[in-house]
């Protein structure tokens, strides 16, 4: 098959490549466009109306441990995959005509777990986090306490920018009715399921030895994951790193979440995204 | 500019620091953006896109890394003006672009990560000035004639340098069980 040089370039990092003359007035142009546009979009007090704000941890009265979640019952379902099983699935980009312009099988051959996320048959919104507790070291002050909207807020974060592993990230993702299933692209160690009031917690110990995904990110072996799901309210909370458990289990207690008056763009219904991947790792 | 003391402004939010990796930046954006998109969109609208790769930045800033700021950009850049002419339903304008190769099994998803770690390390292999070359030909999108221009060589040694860049690039997939290619273009 044919396959675009170009496009395998993707990852390269010109660094040291200089390109470019400066024109001072295309500068003030392009300066212009971009402050006014960002002016326009700012997340200002009173503007930005953030409609629901819900509270993990700081609020969490009862943390109770589950002996099971009975698959089905809740919106997060999980799936072993067995060792002679190779998951795959399609992504595939229409343009705005709905015609389809691209598609990619995606193949994951060291998947381990299977997640499927089904939410509410409601309007979803964008979402926003804000760790309301961390761990004192440098690189969470220099890297994880980014700010987002300016006022503490954001829509991911990842500790450590510059180190080779990744103690921390956290996401929140919104889920409807399309539903999201995710792979886990390593073996599971250990799983255990939780409840925290109406989050329904999955605290999964993954070891990355031997996979592809560890041959890419040379350094990383076991990696923790607390997955946690609200199927009322369709979010989904993933607080994932090589921190300790416990330590991502107090980081995940005291996240806040909320939901900005955003529309969520529609996304692609789960026979068209089929399988995405949750791994650790940098974008 | 001290980077980090700029990156660390910016993700608390600071639109000054925006302003002034615009000031450095704008002339390495709007290159990346002409030579991909300069023979379909007109100059007004190359700024425009230009434009918008510094709003990404802006609402994805708790993202970049330290130290990787104009790979960072160099990265958005090269993926709105494929955007863009991906919905203008054009083709990409380098005309050498296209590699054979026959692979051993599903290729994409962490595949695909696996054969892009494998290119990097050729590119990286193939030592200067021919790395720089292969890097501002097929990342940066730069015409053969322009590398010619920026390093101070003739055009035909850059096509020459290039031909043997892609030369070695597809030995380098073949070792590593990527296949054996019929043809490279």
């Amino acid at each position: 098959m044919q396959i675009r040089i170009s496009d395998l370039m993707d990852g390269c990092c010109p660094e040291g490549v200089a390109l470019g003359t400066a024109d001072e007035q295309l500068t003030q142009r392009v300066k212009a466009k971009v402050l006014n546009k960002i002016k326009n979009d700012a997340p200002r007090p009173g503007r930005r109306n953030v409609t629901r704000i819900l509270l993990l941890a700081a609020v969490i009265a009862s943390l109770m441990t589950a002996t099971a979640f009975a698959a089905g019952l809740f919106g997060m379902h999980r799936e072993t995959v067995p060792a002679d099983e190779i998951p795959s699935g399609y992504w595939r980009f229409y343009d705005d005509e709905g015609k389809l312009m691209e598609e990619q099988k995606l193949v994951y051959p060291d998947a381990g777990l299977i997640f499927t996320f089904t939410g509410p048959d409601t309007p979803r919104y964008l979402l926003e986090i804000k760790p309301g507790w961390l761990p004192e070291e440098e690189h969470y002050v220099e890297c994880f306490r980014s700010d987002y909207t300016g006022d503490g807020w954001g829509n991911g974060f990842g500790a450590c920018c510059s180190c080779d592993h990744i103690p921390c990230q956290i996401f929140a993702y919104e889920v409807d009715t399309r539903g999201r299933m995710s792979v886990l692209n390593a073996e599971p160690v250990t799983i255990e399921e939780e409840i925290w009031d109406r989050w329904k917690v999955t605290k999964v110990v993954a070891d990355y030895s031997g996979t592809e995904w560890s041959r890419l990110n040379k350094y990383l072996s076991i990696v923790n994951y607390i997955l946690m799901f609200d199927e009322e309210q369709g979010i989904l909370a993933i607080v994932q790193g090589e921190e300790s458990m416990d330590t991502l289990e107090k980081i995940a207690q005291n996240l806040e979440i909320r939901e900005t008056d955003t529309p969520a763009s529609p996304g692609n219904p789960l026979d068209e995204i089929q399988i995405g991947m949750m791994d650790i790792g940098r974008g | 500019m001290n980077e980090k003391r700029i990156l660390k402004a910016l993700r608390r939010g600071d639109s000054a620091a925006l302003e002034q990796i615009i000031d450095q930046y704008t002339p390495y954006v709007f290159a990346i953006i002409s030579n991909i998109l300069s023979h379909a969109l007109p100059r007004e609208d190359l700024e425009e896109v230009v434009s918008d790769v510094f709003c990404s930045l802006w609402y994805s800033r708790a993202q970049v890394e330290t130290g990787k700021l104009k790979a960072y950009l160099a990265a958005i850049a090269r993926n709105a003006a494929k955007s863009r002419l991906r919905r203008l339903k054009l083709t990409e304008p380098l005309e050498d672009d296209l590699l054979e190769l026959s692979l051993p099994g599903p290729e994409e998803g962490v595949l695909a990560l696996e054969l892009k770690a494998a290119c990097r390390e050729a590119v990286d292999s193939l030592g200067q000035p021919d790395s720089e070359i292969f890097l501002r030909r097929y990342f940066l999108y730069q015409k053969t004639g322009d590398i010619a221009q920026a390093l101070g060589m003739n055009a035909a040694t850059v096509r020459s340098r290039l031909s043997r860049g892609r030369e070695k690039l597809k030995e380098h997939l073949e070792e590593r069980g990527y296949g054996d290619a019929n043809s490279d273009q």
